[in-house]
């Protein structure tokens, strides 16, 4: 009994009180924006409204709590923020970080450093880059989920599908920038009017050098840096075909894709091969053509010649830039470990001279039972007629 | 140390002084042995058992060969003993022709009677308490011995499944109240003359009739000894239930846990003794006690053995995790929202935000409240008759489950919470009690410090209970200590023909129960 008393009292005196806080004490803060304004920074929170708001006759109202506060440092800012919170800001489930260009385009990743210091911020929630006011993305009326920063977090599922914004996660941002090439890249979003409506839109890929961003690709060059670094797994590719006046186009259906990068050093030279691979299946096609082995050798010839131009575009950028998103020092670093020591110094500089040779081959696949358009069929094979329920 | 000492003195004094009181009562009640005068027996039998209506002594006049007559009294409590088969066997054959007057006249009566069970009895107070439990006295005039026939007969229900237990496949019967009736059923599985039977009587006042059962050449001897001494050592006025011999005779009585089985399934005994087990029956109980009893039964049912294996492995791991469900859900409801907010998916925090928010108590009193309020409507739905109990549980259900979350009384999460708990808990059956103490403990570990306190709980419950035995068996065995082969029939249970051996986890001296199997397969 002695014992058991006296192992009940360790266990109290281990731990201490234990930090427990009720939930209605807390504001849940689910996404956060940073900007600069006048040397301070402009930090706003979305948090989660702790009375639903239910629907008001005008429609639906969100739930959601915008905050804002000008600070010098970030923590500063958090603990500041219960002045007009009257709750302490829970951050862990704070997964949307939107910066500002204006943040941006100053040594904002020095800024962020609480970002990987704080217990209660987490690793796994994702940066983006707003040209614009990081409030107005914040404030702007989301589709479906009833918090903004929650819709813009389920656009990272979707790049199955889509190539054509990076999913940067903090984790891979820090990687990135602690890489041999220290550069890194983040989703740009901005607001976009549809219809009546503004929706936020995820468009173009910041470059980010030293610290600071340094660009902007467009949407088809992030694309091009997607394929570079292996992360479209998929999305679709529209090809012209022939000069004619006629509608003449078919779009390919990209499953996979897979580029291999080989540099080489030529004297001081460097000089790299892209060879990129894509898998597709024919998704569409409106033309008079046939679908037979020419046509779809045709296809293959147009979209590769279409990726490779978009590959190029991408790299032509990136060594305007003077940045080497693509991981170019990577495998250089790989394949020459001695020279490197040399070259890392100085390597944007390389690689703004690099000589760059880029082939594509597209594989398209499976163009599927329906073979012809629906006109060629009525005008060409009548007796084929069971066939075109379908 | 001092104080030590004195507490042991008063107790050594005690325990003499009662010493003295016993000694004394024995003196007191010296004249034992039967008078050659009938009717002073009969005085002293109504002396000692008073004038209740049930005693019937009745006076009978045997005849004797050469015209001799003597007198002889019947003694036999009504409503247990076979009024017929006295009258038939006992008193007729005597009346029916003269009794031979020469050599032991008490042998010649005995000779009479045609029935099985009769034993000769000297003293009167060693054979009043067996006439109290369905024996005849037959007391004849001028001996000193008297004839103790045993023809009982209770009354008693007939056979009906339990209700406790019910299976879809399986036998439909059921122990009753009655010791030899719960006898037959088992015997009537088992015809192997290695069942033995052994009897106690325990209980200076009620002495119940206890019987142990095993099958000697596969039960391990130092078990039934084990089984035996215990029993041997209950001395107390009255064994109730069942429930008195399993809480006296259990290695851990300070424990949550039970260390001994229990069945009201005739099938699941007999099971129960072929793997090596020892069963106790109690009179006026329709309950078999079985030992050892090992932790991962709870997790299994008779229904598992009748039905196929696949099925049967994966109802087992879903009442697995029922346990681990409601044991710890709301403990870990409880860390994840006032402790580590993390831990709250980002997809479900709206909702449970907005529930807290309009809820007027601590989360802790939230929850606490809520057992509460569950236990009461449980305990409530038992206790109540059938048909009103139905309309409670409905009462109870709406209350909580709609009024108290639309008043903003309790959040509907935590209803969630605690009612997936309590669901969980009706799966394991066998050890719902322990699951709700288990609960409460988790609950109060994890709302002092989190998940800290819920894993200190955890451990603090898996070190005890791996230290736990039934009957010198470890009541976690075969997970600790570890055995391979009984895996086969632990979590999952493993098609019928690999079960060739009697589990390793319970002690026997027959290890191999299936000799050989038919050759089975498609093409023949």
């Amino acid at each position: 009994m002695k014992k058991l008393i006296m192992i009940l009292l360790f266990i109290t005196l281990l731990v201490g009180c234990w930090n427990s806080h009720e939930i209605d004490d807390s504001l849940f803060v689910i996404g956060a924006g940073i900007n600069r304004s006048d040397g301070d920074l402009i930090f706003s929170t979305e948090s989660i409204k702790p009375t639903s708001a239910g629907t008001s006759p005008q429609g639906q109202t969100k739930d959601n709590v915008i905050l804002q506060i000008r600070s010098k440092s970030m923590l500063n800012a958090g603990r500041q923020f219960i002045r007009y919170a009257k709750r302490r800001l829970i951050f862990t489930h704070c997964r949307t970080w939107i910066i500002g260009e204006e943040l941006a385009k100053e040594e904002f990743v020095k800024q962020l450093d609480i970002l990987r210091r704080h217990e209660m911020l987490r690793l796994n929630s994702y940066l983006f880059i707003t040209p614009g006011d990081p409030l107005a993305i914040l404030e702007n009326p989301s589709l479906y989920d009833d918090l903004s920063s929650m819709e813009i977090i389920s656009a990272i599922n979707q790049t199955e599908y889509n190539a054509e914004y990076p999913v940067i996660n903090l984790r891979e941002f820090y990687r990135l920038l602690e890489e041999e090439t220290r550069n890194a890249h983040l989703p740009i979003i901005t607001t976009r009017r549809v219809d009546e409506s503004t929706v936020t839109s995820l468009e173009g890929t910041a470059i980010i050098n030293n610290n600071r961003m340094v660009g902007k690709l467009t949407i088809n060059e992030s694309v091009g840096l997607n394929i570079l670094l292996n992360k479209a797994k998929g999305g679709s590719l529209t090809v012209e075909l022939g000069e004619d006046e006629e509608e003449n186009w078919a779009t390919v259906n990209v499953k996979d894709c897979y580029a291999k990068i080989k540099p080489r050093l030529e004297g001081n030279k460097v000089k790299v091969d892209i060879q990129v691979n894509v898998v597709g299946l024919l998704g569409e096609y409106v033309t008079n053509d046939e679908v037979s082995e020419d046509f779809i050798l045709q296809v293959e010839e147009k979209a590769s010649e279409v990726t490779k131009e978009l590959v190029h575009n991408t790299i032509k950028k990136l060594q305007q830039l003077e940045t080497d998103a693509m991981k170019l020092g990577v495998y250089m670093h790989r394949k020459y470990p001695k020279e490197w020591q040399k070259l890392k110094d100085n390597w944007n500089e390389y690689f703004k001279e690099a000589d760059v040779s880029v082939r594509v081959e597209h594989d398209v696949r499976d163009p599927g039972l329906l073979m012809n358009n629906l006109q060629q069929k009525q005008e060409n094979e009548p007796d084929r007629s069971l066939y075109s329920i379908f | 140390m001092g104080s030590y000492n004195n507490v042991h003195r008063v107790i050594k004094r005690l325990q003499g002084k009662k010493k003295k009181q016993e000694a004394q009562h024995s003196d007191s009640s010296h004249n034992d042995s039967l008078s050659p005068n009938l009717e002073e027996n009969v005085t002293a039998i109504k002396q000692i058992l008073g004038n209740s209506p049930d005693v019937r002594i009745r006076s009978i006049t045997i005849p004797l060969t050469k015209n001799k007559k003597i007198k002889a009294v019947v003694l036999s409590i009504d409503g247990i003993i076979d009024q017929q088969a006295i009258r038939e066997h006992v008193i007729r054959p005597l009346k029916e022709e003269p009794i031979d007057d020469v050599g032991e006249l008490l042998d010649a009566i005995q000779q009479r009677i045609y029935i099985n069970e009769v034993t000769v009895t000297k003293a009167l107070k060693e054979s009043l308490p067996k006439v109290l439990k369905g024996n005849t006295l037959l007391l004849v005039d001028g001996l000193t011995e008297g004839l103790l026939i045993n023809a009982s007969k209770y009354e008693s229900r007939s056979i009906e499944e339990s209700e406790a237990e019910q299976t879809i496949q399986g036998a439909r019967d059921g122990f009753i109240e009655s010791l030899q009736v719960n006898i037959s059923l088992i015997r009537q599985r088992i015809a192997d003359p290695h069942l033995h039977f052994e009897t106690f009587e325990i209980g200076e006042i009620t002495r119940t009739t206890v019987v142990i059962g095993y099958m000697s050449h596969i039960v391990d001897d130092a078990l039934v000894e084990r089984v035996r001494t215990r029993l041997q050592d209950i001395k107390v006025d009255s064994i109730e239930s069942s429930g008195d011999i399993e809480q006296h005779i259990e290695d851990h009585p300070y424990s949550i846990f039970p260390t001994i089985g229990n069945t009201e399934r005739p099938d699941v005994a007999v099971s129960a003794l072929l793997d090596g087990r020892v069963i106790i029956l109690i009179n006026g109980t329709p309950v078999c006690l079985y030992v050892p009893y090992l932790f991962i039964e709870s997790l299994k049912n008779v229904e598992d053995y009748h039905s196929r294996p696949y099925y049967t492995s994966l109802i087992r791991i879903i009442r697995f995790f029922a346990f681990v469900i409601s044991t710890t859900f709301p403990a870990i409801y409880m860390a994840a929202l006032n402790f580590h907010k993390e831990m709250i998916p980002s997809d479900m925090i709206v909702p449970v935000v907005q529930a807290r928010e309009a809820v007027p108590f601590p989360l802790t009193l939230e929850i606490i409240i809520t057992i509460i309020m569950f236990e009461v409507i449980r305990e409530a739905g038992v206790r109540l008759p059938q048909h009103i109990g139905a309309a409670f549980s409905i009462v109870g259900a709406l209350i909580l489950g709609e009024v108290a979350v639309a008043a903003g009384l309790f959040g509907a999460p935590t209803i969630i919470i605690v009612s997936i708990s309590f669901i969980a808990a009706f799966v394991i059956t066998p050890i719902t009690d322990v699951t709700a103490l288990l609960r409460l403990l988790f609950f109060i570990g994890s709302s002092l410090f989190g998940a800290y306190g819920l894993f200190v709980m955890l451990l603090a419950i898996l070190t005890h209970m791996v230290s736990l035995t039934s009957l010198g068996v470890p009541y976690m065995s075969p997970l600790s200590p570890f055995y391979l082969r009984d895996l086969k029939d632990t979590i999952v249970k493993f098609p019928k023909r690999w079960l060739t051996h009697r589990p390793q986890s319970i002690p026997n001296k027959k290890p191999k129960k299936v000799e050989s199997l038919p050759e089975t397969g498609g093409k023949q």
